[in-house]
């Protein structure tokens, strides 16, 4: 059917109308500008909810100390100027020309490895993909240098990317006392590094570097750390989660000394496994500052030999997913890649599909991972690279029979939920899927129902045998986003929060560590 | 007080009251919008230096419509401020002038039920009159959600049944289906429904 003119008109109207309607809005706002401080506070406010947020969803150590993270974060780590310490080192700032570390010193040493990175190309984490190109000419700056432990570590600040504006950290390390052409480079969770999110704009940078970097590695018996930070008056690690029977988790944590103003390093013992938390702490405060996730990407080859077969449903899901799902939890958890691993459950729609399984610690208890991907054939290039985002939610838990499992199962486009989600095989009932978002559900043993909290209501799904996905009436509230599990009777089984589901390529909205308090 | 946190402070100082207006619409409820903004201008002072010299406004223009539209940090503490609708019996004693404020209060009030995806595609595209291909990356989404969105925001808006009578858009089909125009003027109605 077709419609005339007027239609248009009307559609044009329409438009006018919406228009003025917003004008008028605006017009009539008071959008006085508030005094500094209030605007400091409530940005301060929003971090909070940030963290907040992703202390109930995220893996390893957050239930066990998502109270003390809410808690301890009362500073805004830079803003306010009434936080800042008195006679703190402020002013050290990474800055190329007051280079830290003994080694840049070495005005010989410094030129020549300046010269070595400059013409160099980064190599892909792979190392079968094109690298990036070598940096701008004249962009390679030099902060820091110097020998830790078994270790030579380097930053530097160089802009690879002709299309950057801005320059961007970069580190680099080989065994102690390497040449300048010797060191090699690093970044995010490949090759030996692990490494701080962010550019300049942070104004810190720390890496963990193990011995997969030296030629030896296998034999090195330590990895470091190198912390580098004008504003903060303490570095604290935390590492090697263990996870305890009944899901708690407890993190070994490393109080770091400065070794000269602004520059923190430890040495530590064998190479860190799971996930590595750095808290910088300033006189009383304490802010995170980020986490090192274990890539769910790579390759399927052996990753999925021994995993048990699906507790719920006899589907088997995408490789890709069942892979990722496995490989990110076992290395959450610490384990090794032939830790007992087991699917608890598919779901899948016509484009979109989730894998849920649960990994189990020495101890018995587990990592429950849930791992997202679109069903898409140009999700996987034909070299193999895997090419749409990843999202993948993480909980630790006791014994599978009695886990309550809720996560955040909206995906990361809209355009994917077009297909009302399926659950094994039966339809789930989604008014309007693309509205508010999913939720994935797995309860425990028993469980035939969950209540989902949301803005001022509370919906009841009936659960379908193993994973359930089920749209959300409202966005779960902020302050009880935890969703309820009953059993046939209308009885509570147990409660879980909604672990969130983030882009594993984004760790510092995927796994909080823990801040301590100050 | 270091640079960057004097560049931040002013730039934010300059430009609160855009992009406070700017998330109000987006959000239909001013309190909202100030949350949206400080959360927004949180993400932002994380990567100050990175964005300071690139668009900052682009960057916190495009970090609230996110704040907005993610439904983990759209927090409704509060109910949303609903304008009262007028009633019949109010609108044929006012003049010409309040006739059309009522219009669009009616109007305001329809756009607070659109998804906030949804609301944002119609706030976008008409208020900030970005291009379908502005829109699409802003939100991270293809021209053709875009271009779907608008015109089932549109369509919804005229649906309404309040709205129809007030503003007289009742030009849905009675079979439901969508009227699709063929003299397709720019920026109206095109192929297979969709506004561009």
């Amino acid at each position: 059917m077709r419609r005339g003119c007027g239609s248009v008109n009307a559609v044009n109207e329409m438009r006018d109308v919406v228009r003025n309607t917003l004008d008028d809005a605006v017009t009539g706002l008071d959008a006085t500008v508030p005094p500094w401080g209030e605007i400091q506070r409530g940005m301060r406010r929003a971090r909070g909810r940030r963290l907040r947020r992703t202390a109930t969803g995220a893996a390893g150590a957050v239930v066990a100390v998502a109270a003390l993270a809410t808690s301890a974060v009362t500073a805004w780590p830079s803003l306010g100027g009434s936080a800042e310490p008195a006679g703190s080192q402020k002013m050290i700032n990474l800055d190329p020309d007051r280079p830290l570390g003994r080694l840049t010193d070495d005005e010989s040493w410094t030129r020549g490895f300046a010269a070595a990175v400059g013409r160099r190309e980064l190599a892909s984490p792979d190392g079968e993909q094109p690298g990036i190109a070598a940096p701008e000419p004249g962009s390679v700056d030099v902060l820091f240098a110097d020998d830790v432990g078994a270790y030579r570590v380097a930053l530097v600040l160089a802009r690879y990317r002709r299309e950057s504006p801005t320059p961007e950290y970069h580190w680099f390390a080989a065994a102690r006392g390497a040449g300048p052409d010797a060191l090699a480079a690093g970044s995010g969770a490949v090759d030996g590094f692990r490494t701080s999110d962010g550019g300049p704009g942070t104004g810190e940078a720390w890496v963990v570097v193990d011995p997969v970097v030296l030629d030896d590695g296998a034999d090195a018996a330590s990895s470091v750390f190198v912390g580098l930070t004008s504003r903060m008056a303490g570095v604290d690690l935390y590492a090697r989660p263990e996870l305890a029977a009944n899901g708690t988790v407890d993190w070994q944590r490393v109080s770091v000394g400065s070794s000269s103003p602004g520059v923190y390093t430890a040495v530590l013992p064998g190479r860190p496994r799971g996930p590595v938390g750095v808290v910088l702490a300033d006189q009383g405060w304490a802010v995170w500052k980020g986490a090192y996730l274990p890539s769910a990407e790579g390759p399927t080859d052996g990753i999925l030999d021994g995993v048990l077969p699906a507790v719920h449903g006899d589907r088997a899901p995408n490789q890709d997913r069942l892979a990722m799902a496995v490989r990110v939890a076992r290395a959450v958890a610490g384990l090794s890649d032939k830790a007992p691993a087991r699917l608890l459950g598919s779901i899948h729609s016509g484009d979109s599909e989730y894998a849920v399984v649960a990994v189990t610690a020495p101890s018995g208890g587990h990592v429950v991972s849930a791992v997202y991907l679109p069903v898409s054939a140009a999700c996987r290039a034909p070299s193999g690279e895997w090419r749409c985002p990843v999202q993948t939610a993480l909980y630790p838990a006791g014994r599978v029979e009695d886990l309550a499992f809720a996560w955040d199962a909206t995906p990361p486009s809209q355009e994917v939920l077009d297909t009302s989600p399926v659950a094994l095989g039966r339809p789930v009932k989604t008014a309007e899927p693309s509205r508010q978002g999913l939720v994935g559900l797995l309860g425990p043993a028993g469980a035939t129902a969950a209540l989902v909290p949301g803005a001022g209501t509370t919906g009841r799904v009936v659960l379908g045998e193993g994973v359930t996905v089920a749209e959300k009436a409202s966005p779960l509230s902020e302050d009880d986003r935890r969703v309820t599990f009953l059993d046939a009777a209308g009885a509570e089984l147990a409660t879980a929060p909604e672990t969130g589901m983030g882009l594993i390529a984004d760790p510092e909205d995927t796994l909080d560590p823990p801040v301590r308090a100050g | 007080m270091p640079r960057d946190e004097g560049e931040f402070r002013s730039f934010v100082q300059s430009r609160w009251p855009a992009l406070v207006r700017y998330a109000y619409v987006l959000t239909g409820d001013a309190g909202h919008a100030e949350d949206a903004v400080q959360a927004a201008l949180e993400r932002t002072w994380r990567r100050w230096r990175q964005v300071r010299t690139d668009r900052p406004e682009a960057y916190v223009r495009s970090a609230i419509v996110h704040e907005v539209i993610s439904r983990r940090r759209w927090l409704r503490r509060r109910v949303a401020e609903t304008p009262l609708y007028v009633t019949e019996s109010v609108r044929s004693a006012v003049s010409d002038g309040a006739e059309s404020r009522a219009r669009r209060e009616v109007v305001w009030s329809e756009l607070s039920s659109l998804p906030p995806r949804m609301r944002a595609v119609v706030v976008l595209r008409i208020w900030e009159d970005l291009s379908v291909e502005q829109t699409a990356e802003l939100l991270g989404c293809s021209t053709g959600s875009v271009k779907s969105q608008l015109s089932r925001g549109l369509d919804r808006l005229r649906a309404r049944a309040g709205l129809r009578a007030e503003v007289g858009f009742g030009e849905t089909s009675a079979g439901g289906e969508r009227l699709v125009d063929a003299t397709c003027q720019a920026d109206v109605a095109c192929e297979g429904g969709a506004v561009r």
